[in-house]
């Protein structure tokens, strides 16, 4: 195993931010790490880095323990959220910059450069400065920074955010691509469901300083573990601290014909909003009974403020592994 | 974070630009070349714009003046040292006011704020004794070192700021990628703080120039810098020869300015742009 975090804790003053958290990496694995924000994926990924002293428990490389070491000792690099290119080196130094701090020799370090350059795909940037670069190239010129380290691991904090929808979903396959060319095992924080399903070989789910569940994506989109993971990650309707209806289960009606039949279930809703995406007509339907909101795809169009009915078969309903309650005694 | 092509800049550059200059000229061409004239008149009465004789006589006469060279040399020496002891003791404390969260730092902000609160004449007077006790006074290094207590609150207030406004992230960057914090303070803070180097190095070469009472105090009178022969000379009546002194007065920062200038063309290269970061 490459990376083993055991029992990590990190608390700030006497707020807890991490609350033993054990996550595993495997060599050339790309981990997903979702969360909403505030969860601590960020202070997880500056504990693992070095950036943060850790409260509790320890962080193993191959086995080894590397608690104790300084951020530029760890074999880990860290990306953030912006690209923090330093302003006043060129591209290539601060492509270089880590490799120059090694003490590299300057022809090979070069070479790296150069080769890292076509890499992400700005040959002739060379002498450019970063204020002359977009957010998107910037972003590949930090990521071209973090890779000609060869580190073993690389995290990388919310890369795209700063990035437009459309900018970002090329980059994240791009970049997903690269890593996996480079052999370079990642573990990639991420608030978008999707980012975290398109980037992520395995999926962590964090909420309020914890992993509620791990795995695959689509497996934790299809039984997610809990309530918190159920609303975060999984399309569908919540209908308590326990049970839970996929979306692909219910369908949207307006008579109430289908309620009477045995074995179904209907909510009341009242449609609050609808779009277009990927060419099904989609609705937001409000559920005053529970107190919740539910987004899927409608046979027909409806105008907002129309009372639906939300019908699904009983034997869908899904019923959580974890109690929340549990969860929060543990 | 990352500068963006100055367009809004330049947006406002007229009318800033218009108002800089007005200041500039009432407030700074004018006086100056008020006293240029001044130095060069043999003679300026009241009603008269000009002076009715010019003459290079204020200027010959304070070039018969033997302390000068000795002075401008001593004073030149003095705000040197002391603009390198700001930087070296006002970098660090700014960062630690700017980054770290520590147990007493209100107090320690307080401290380092005191010389700028307390009249430094009666802080001067207990320093005396003590520079006595260990015999720095009537030095250089015991003058250096008390023009130090009315520069450095301000240079660790530029410093605090300009930390605050970069943040820790460049660091973390730094770090994450290999580099100790000494390659960090090297590679990305120097080149970062540039502009507050400049307005520290400034700052503390001007305040310790002035100096007058601080230094009569701990030099004694063996330590003669620029301002211990200029102040005396506003007794004499001559104004021509007063004019003079304080055109070379002011020249001295000019040229600290300019020597600063030029070593900062010659050792930063990249482009101009970052320097507001």
């Amino acid at each position: 195993m490459l990376l083993q975090t055991v029992n990590l804790i990190k608390k700030f003053d006497h707020r807890v931010v991490l609350g033993r958290v054990n996550i595993n990496l495997w060599d050339g694995e790309i981990l997903s790490l979702i969360g909403p924000s505030g969860s601590g994926k960020t202070t997880l990924l500056k504990c693992i880095a070095g950036l943060e002293p850790v409260s509790g428990g320890n962080i193993l490389v191959r086995e080894k323990d590397v608690t104790g070491q300084k951020a530029n000792q760890r074999p880990v690099v860290m990306m953030f959220q912006q690209p923090l290119l330093f302003p006043h080196l060129t591209v290539m130094e601060n492509i270089i910059y880590g490799l120059k701090i090694r003490g590299t020799e300057k022809k090979t370090m070069m070479a790296a450069g150069e080769e890292m350059l076509q890499k992400i795909e700005l040959p002739g940037y060379t002498r450019r400065y970063p204020f002359e670069l977009s957010g998107g190239q910037q972003q590949r010129v930090a990521l071209a920074r973090a890779l000609i380290m060869k580190p073993q691991i690389l995290l990388l904090d919310e890369p795209f955010a700063s990035l437009d929808p459309e900018l970002r979903s090329s980059i994240r396959n791009w970049v997903r691509r690269l890593l996996k060319r480079e052999e370079v095992a990642a573990i990639f924080v991420t608030h978008d469901r999707e980012e975290a399903m398109i980037m992520g070989d395995r999926l962590a789910v964090m909420i309020r300083g914890r992993i509620l569940q791990e795995g695959s994506p689509f497996e934790v989109y299809k039984k997610p573990a809990n309530r918190d993971v159920a609303e975060l990650f999984s399309d569908g309707l919540v209908l308590d601290d326990r049970r839970f209806v996929p979306v692909d289960a219910i369908t949207v009606s307006d008579s109430e014909q289908q309620v009477n039949k045995d074995g179904f279930l209907a909510f009341k809703g009242r449609v609050a909003a609808n779009w277009i995406k990927a060419g099904h007509h989609m609705i937001r339907v409000e559920v005053p009974e529970l107190g919740r909101e539910v987004s899927l795809p409608a046979s027909k169009t409806y105008s907002v403020a129309e009372e639906v009915l939300l019908v699904f078969p009983r034997d869908r309903v899904y019923i959580f592994p974890q109690n929340n309650l549990e969860m929060e005694m543990e | 974070m990352f500068v963006s092509p100055a367009r809004p800049e330049q947006q406002e550059k007229p009318i800033l630009t218009n108002g800089i200059k007005i200041f500039v000229l009432l407030f700074f061409c004018l006086p100056f070349a008020i006293l240029l004239l001044q130095s060069f008149s043999a003679g300026w009465q009241w009603p008269r714009l000009l002076p009715g004789t010019f003459s290079w006589r204020a200027w010959q006469s304070l070039s018969r003046e033997p302390r000068m060279i000795p002075a401008i040399s001593i004073t030149l020496l003095i705000g040197l040292a002391v603009s390198l002891i700001n930087l070296i003791l006002g970098i660090p404390a700014g960062k630690g006011l700017a980054h770290y969260r520590f147990r007493g730092k209100s107090l320690v902000e307080a401290v380092f704020l005191l010389p700028l609160l307390i009249p430094t004449l009666a802080v001067v007077m207990g320093i005396h004794i003590f520079m006595i006790r260990v015999g720095l006074t009537n030095t250089v290094w015991g003058v250096i070192l008390v023009h130090v207590i009315p520069t450095l609150p301000y240079t660790i207030r530029i410093f605090r700021h300009a930390f605050e406004n970069l943040g820790s992230k460049w660091e973390e960057q730094a770090a994450t990628l290999g580099a100790s914090q000494l390659t960090i303070y090297r590679t990305v803070w120097l080149p970062l703080l540039i502009p507050s180097i400049h307005s520290a190095l400034m700052l503390s070469f001007v305040i310790s120039l002035s100096q007058y009472a601080l230094t009569a105090i701990i030099g004694g009178g063996n330590v003669v810098t620029l301002a211990m022969v200029y102040f005396p000379y506003f007794q004499s009546s001559n104004r021509s020869v007063l004019a003079c002194f304080t055109v070379i007065f002011a020249l001295l920062p000019l040229s600290f300015y300019l020597l600063m200038y030029s070593l900062y063309k010659l050792f930063i290269r990249g482009p101009g742009h970052y320097r507001g970061c």
